[in-house]
């Protein structure tokens, strides 16, 4: 669905794993939306996958709207291709270091399914 | 010749003999008998000639008489029945027996005294006759040699040279004197040579030359000034026993030669030979004397002639040369001009050597190519050194060395050993000036040299000129040096650095003596993004025109900051120009870029066209705003605007790029605009390059000033007011990012100044309070290579004081992410500010 015209959120739930995927940008405007909607899709749910893989822009006010996602019961798992912004920005925000982070979303539901 | 014959009646034949001209024989040349009988000797015995040789009557009556005093002498008219006859001298004028009449008659007729009378009376008439036959031949003789001796004279009267001397004896002794081949050689030290032949062997060799010594006729007309005539084979057999195996086989008969002698010296010499048998009569002898004196006349005034082209010659090398000294500006110019004289004064080589500067040793400087000094021991040496160029200098007067026996007793044997043996006479000549030494002119001659005072006053005269010059080409080549420092340290030393413009210039002072001074270059910057180029000639050269050259360029400079525009700034120096003559007429060509404008400005005042390369290669002439060059009259300077956007490429030059004498300088101006089209060189070097271009195969005579820029259209500062809600962000992100690829940053590169800039708009947003929110400014630019953004709101700053919050890791991530990082609080506000330097893909 739209949240604005700057991003597109479509948010999928598969075996209890509740899969998030965000297009287009990601900034204080848009930001606080996106994570309650992620709050309220994610209750009852096994595990959280967050897909980055589509975003064109993210600063802060996404890493702390994932941050504040990760504190949430389902544990939070994020895709974000080597070298992407995303990445990268992840990286700088420490995120890297408290979540799991999957090449694709793929991979992240094969990872969790056999868990 | 027609003999008017007088053939008597009264007998059966009759028959005039007369004695061949110079020689024995009689020969009948008139004669009612058929055939006439043929010549005879003189000293034959018959009738006939009994009476040539007695000179009185033979009178033979009968065949009895005539067998018995004539025996052995049978005329073959006795058969027919003529056996008598009458033999009577032909007496001439002058008394001389010219030859004889004949009358014959048989001797059955009757004959008496009467009839011997009729004879003798018809041989008289006959000898009258003759006689003005004879001077009639005489008087013809005379004409014809007359004519030939006018013929010759006017030949020999358009020679010129003796070679053209020569030339007209030849033709005219083929001519006139029938001779099958001639040729005439000269005297020339201690033989005779060969300066023209014609009709000989095609082996002989024209520039022969023999020995005065030898045994022929040639060789001994020469000696004996005297003409030597052979007329037979046994002539030339007795005389010269050597040649005659020789002149059989070639055939000739007779030979000639005939010296040409004046004032007692024989000079050259004219050698004929003849096919036939001749017998050169005493008219020939005199026609050829006469012919020897007149070309001998000829020979002495062509050799004049020579004599005075080559000491007119002589006068102009000379002339020449001193020249070259009064226009030598330098040492080496001096030299060239000495080397130059050398041929004037006769001299084989010459040294240039001077005196050092502390007095203590002689430098050869240099000399022509045979100079004994070059390359020897001797080319440096102390004073004391005995060597006749040194000897010069410390004496000060000129040596004059006459021959070998002087050099050796007068020098140091090993210096002395330097100077080859085919060297026979030398001279050394001191150079002064205004009582210094200087140093030495030094002289060798191949020949021995007398040095009489026409040469000494030469020599010294031109040592003395030589003198004067190098006093000041040492006067110039300081003023020179000067000239360069002075002009180099007028220049900029190092262009102006100017973000986002690639400038280069150089400055080539000419080769020619003193060519330094009056071109400059400099450029001005007005502000961010405006600059003026500037590109400028002073009239003249040296010190002078370098420090008028100095002027202007401080002129331009001074007014550039409060004049706008080339045209108002011209005008300007326009009026310092008419206050400074040295500034005069100086030509000025100035462009004012403006990058944010996207537009340059230009004027020119009396100076070559600035030319403007595109990105597409095109190239442009900046020819449209021209005007006369700086000075009193007051003209308004014209102005001309053009834009630009993608990088362009500026060359401002002066006239010593393009001009060349011998091209026209349209044709020089499209081979500046092919070098300037074809070279890939960059900014950096393009001055230089092009220079190269320009000069190839030519010398660089003026001095040369070249300017280069390269420059794009700037990117306007970013500034936005964006209101305080963060629903604004994205556009101004979006905005950002086209700014910050418009001045040159890979899109790819983006990314974190957008994210930081972002940051510290949303922090500015959220600094605001909500009851109250005012717009955020957002500036950023491109300056010196590194990009500025500065963000401001006008609220209070919050500090950060929840580290896991939104706000903090904001600026965490503008630390990350950006240099030069600063939040200024205030009252009225917050500003943050940081830097970013990329790697450019373009330079914008």
């Amino acid at each position: 669905m739209n949240i604005d015209e700057l991003a597109t959120v479509t948010i999928d739930r598969l075996d209890e794993i509740l899969t998030v995927q965000i297009s287009g940008e990601v900034d204080s405007s848009n930001a606080p939306r996106i994570g309650e909607m992620i709050t309220s899709a994610q209750s009852g749910a096994r595990a959280c996958i967050v897909d980055l893989t589509l975003l064109t822009y993210l600063d802060s006010a996404a890493l702390t709207m994932l941050h504040r996602v990760a504190q949430l019961p389902a544990p939070l798992h994020l895709v974000t291709p080597a070298g992407s912004r995303a990445t990268r920005l992840v990286e700088i925000g420490g995120l890297d270091t408290v979540l799991t982070s999957h090449e694709t979303l793929e991979k992240a539901i094969a990872a969790l399914g056999s868990a | 010749m027609s003999e008017e014959g007088t053939i008597a009646s009264g007998c059966a034949t009759a028959e005039i003999t007369l004695r061949e001209r110079g020689s024995e024989w009689v020969a009948v040349i008139e004669s009612t008998l058929t055939p006439p009988r043929s010549a005879v000797h003189l000293e034959d015995r018959t009738p006939i000639t009994d009476a040539i040789r007695t000179g009185m009557n033979v009178l033979v009556l009968s065949t009895s008489e005539l067998a018995a005093r004539y025996p052995g002498f049978t005329p073959e008219l006795a058969s027919k029945g003529i056996d008598a006859s009458a033999s009577i001298p032909l007496v001439d004028s002058g008394g001389c027996v010219i030859g004889a009449m004949g009358f014959g008659w048989s001797s059955a007729d009757v004959f008496d005294e009467g009839q011997l009378v009729v004879f003798e009376t018809a041989t008289e008439l006959c000898a009258r006759a003759l006689d003005r036959v004879r001077l009639y031949e005489l008087e013809y003789e005379a004409r014809r040699l007359a004519e030939n001796l006018q013929a010759f004279t006017m030949v020999l009267a358009g020679t010129e040279s003796r070679a053209d001397v020569a030339e007209a004896m030849v033709n005219e002794s083929l001519r006139v004197l029938g001779a099958d081949a001639a040729s005439v050689s000269m005297l020339a030290d201690d033989g005779f040579a060969m300066l023209v032949s014609r009709g000989f062997d095609d082996t002989m060799d024209q520039s022969q030359s023999w020995p005065l010594s030898e045994t022929s006729p040639a060789a001994d007309a020469l000696r004996t000034q005297s003409i030597i005539v052979l007329e037979s084979q046994d002539d030339l057999t007795a005389a010269y026993p050597s040649l005659s195996a020789q002149a059989r086989l070639d055939g000739d008969q007779a030979w000639v030669a005939l010296p040409l002698v004046l004032g007692g010296e024989a000079t050259a010499v004219l050698f004929a030979t003849f096919r036939t048998i001749h017998s050169f009569s005493s008219q020939d002898r005199s026609l050829m004397s006469t012919m020897g004196l007149q070309a001998a006349l000829a020979f002495e005034r062509a050799r004049l002639r020579e004599n005075d082209l080559a000491e007119a010659d002589k006068a102009r090398q000379l002339a020449a040369a001193i020249g070259g000294l009064t226009a030598a500006a330098t040492k080496v110019g001096v030299l060239a001009a000495f080397i130059d004289a050398l041929p004037a004064l006769g001299a084989q080589s010459g040294t240039l050597a001077l005196l050092s500067d502390d007095g203590s040793s002689v430098d050869v400087q240099g000399g022509s190519e045979a100079s004994p000094y070059l390359d020897s021991e001797w080319q440096t040496c102390s004073i004391g050194a005995r060597t006749p160029l040194i000897t010069a200098v410390r004496t000060g007067e000129s040596l004059f060395i006459h021959g070998r026996n002087e050099l050796t007793a007068g020098f140091d044997p090993s210096a002395v050993e330097m100077f080859s043996d085919g060297q026979r006479s030398w001279v050394a000549v001191p150079l002064y000036a205004g009582g210094r030494a200087l140093g030495a002119l030094g002289l060798s001659f191949i020949a021995t040299q007398r040095f009489d005072d026409a040469q000494r006053v030469r020599l010294a005269s031109f040592a003395a000129l030589c003198a004067n010059a190098l006093t000041r080409a040492a006067r110039f080549e300081l003023e020179h040096s000067i000239a360069i420092t002075l002009q180099s340290t007028l220049l900029p030393k190092q262009l102006k650095i100017i973000a986002g413009v690639e400038l280069s210039a150089q400055y080539n002072p000419g080769t020619r003596e003193l060519s330094v001074g009056g071109d400059w270059y400099d450029v001005i910057e007005l502000s961010r993004n405006r600059f003026l180029l500037v590109v400028g000639d002073v009239v003249g050269h040296g010190i002078e025109s370098a420090a008028a050259m100095g002027k202007l360029a401080t002129a331009t400079r001074a007014l550039a900051q409060v004049v706008s525009g080339p045209a108002a700034l011209l005008r300007q120096l326009d009026r310092v120009a008419a206050t400074d003559p040295s500034t005069q007429f100086a030509s000025m060509a100035i462009v004012l870029v403006d990058r944010e404008a996207g537009e340059l400005r230009y004027s020119l005042a009396g100076h070559p066209a600035p030319l403007l390369k595109h990105a597409d290669g095109l190239i442009e002439s900046l020819d449209m705003a021209r005007s006369i060059p700086l000075g009193g009259l007051v003209v308004e300077r014209p102005e001309q605007a053009l834009s630009f956007t993608d990088d362009v490429m500026l060359l401002l030059y002066t006239d010593g790029l393009t001009e060349r004498r011998s091209e026209h300088i349209d044709a020089r101006l499209a081979v500046l605009q092919t070098a300037l089209g074809e070279t890939n060189v960059g900014v950096a070097g393009l001055p230089r390059a092009l220079i190269a271009s320009m000069m190839a195969g030519g010398e660089q005579v003026d001095d040369i000033a070249v300017l280069c820029a390269k420059f794009a259209r700037a990117v306007p500062a970013f500034f936005r007011i964006v209101p305080a809600h963060t629903r604004h962000l994205s556009n101004l992100r979006h905005e950002l990012r086209t700014w910050l690829v418009a001045t040159g940053v890979a899109p790819s590169d983006c990314y974190d100044c957008l994210v930081a800039v972002s940051e510290a708009a949303t922090n500015a947003i959220e600094h605001g309070h909500d009851s109250d929110s005012r717009p955020i400014d957002i500036r950023a630019d491109d300056q010196d290579g590194r990009h500025r953004f500065s963000i401001t709101d006008h609220g209070a700053w919050k500090l950060p004081v929840d580290s896991g919050g939104s706000r903090g890791r904001g600026l965490n991530l503008i630390h990350l992410l950006m240099d030069d990082v600063t939040v200024n609080p205030s009252d009225n506000g917050t500003n943050v500010s940081f830097t970013k330097r990329f790697e450019r893909t373009s330079t914008p």
